[in-house]
């Protein structure tokens, strides 16, 4: 019990101030990246609206135009996803040879 | 001086018999451990793919700034962009644990989920329709379509690197 408690204390910091960064990291981005979409969403539609209005695009490229917007945003949804998992691995790597480190110091003395 | 538990047990035989055991059950533990990091759950960066992007971005929205011209006039390189951006959408098709990527492409190429058209196809197909666009639309299509390729090259970017 002593060994793992040993091991344990040993990698327990380590492992919580870099989950905290890395979440804290992906998380700011990710809620950054999120408004840049709405505010730029709400931009495009007032332009595009009063672009409609005044007769400079038709109902068809109006259409397009929200329909990109629209698919922008599940890409952006995708990406965000995607490095979400990125980061997961990075640091799934990172703790199993922060482990795996750890244990040959202090059991196996390599 | 760094000390392990080993050097607290006195008893010789009884510390033989026990670092034994836990340099065993260490072994195995180490090996599950590097086992686990070869688990992935999506595709490494592919370079191929990423320059193929970017050249099929540049070519796409430089073709664009020409669509308040005669779509007849420029057919052949509108099939050309199509074809290249047809083979990129298979090639990520085919590649393992490219999920997310493909589901961009599948945005791009064909429409899904929220958005019910394609962006791609659909923007040369309103140009061949319509013959020539105003270029009040073409301002606002080609930043949106250069956004949707900047979104598949920044997933593909951010891929881990074998």
């Amino acid at each position: 019990m002593t060994i793992f408690e040993d091991i344990f204390n040993a990698i327990k910091g380590k492992v919580v101030d870099l989950a905290k960064s890395e979440v804290k990291d992906f998380a700011d981005n990710a809620a950054k990246d999120t408004n840049d979409y709405l505010q730029s969403s709400k931009e495009k539609l007032k332009r595009w609206t009063l672009l409609l209005v005044d007769k400079k695009i038709d109902g068809e490229e109006f259409e397009f135009l929200v329909n990109s917007q629209l698919g922008l945003g599940e890409m952006k949804v995708l990406t965000n996803v995607g490095i979400a998992q990125i980061k997961a691995e990075k640091f799934k790597d990172t703790v199993i040879h922060l482990v795996v480190d750890t244990i040959l110091t202090r059991v196996l003395k390599v | 001086m760094h000390t392990t538990i080993f050097n607290k047990i006195a008893d010789p035989v009884t510390y033989c018999i026990y670092t034994a055991r836990i340099k065993k059950v260490t072994l195995y533990f180490i090996a599950l451990l590097l086992a686990c990091s070869s688990c992935k759950t999506i595709a490494y960066y592919d370079d191929g793919t990423f320059v193929k992007t970017a050249e099929l971005k540049a070519k796409t929205l430089v073709l664009i700034s020409h669509s308040n011209e005669e779509f007849k006039d420029f057919r052949s390189q509108v099939d050309d962009i199509m074809v290249m951006a047809e083979t990129i959408y298979a090639m990520q098709k085919a590649r393992q644990l490219n999920f997310l990527t493909t589901k961009q492409w599948d945005i791009m190429m064909k429409g899904t989920g929220v958005s019910k058209k394609s962006i791609l196809p659909e923007y040369f197909n309103m140009w061949k329709k319509k013959g020539k666009l105003n270029d009040f639309f073409i301002d606002e299509a080609r930043e949106q379509i250069g956004a949707a390729f900047d979104e598949i090259l920044k997933l593909e970017d951010q891929k881990l690197r074998k």
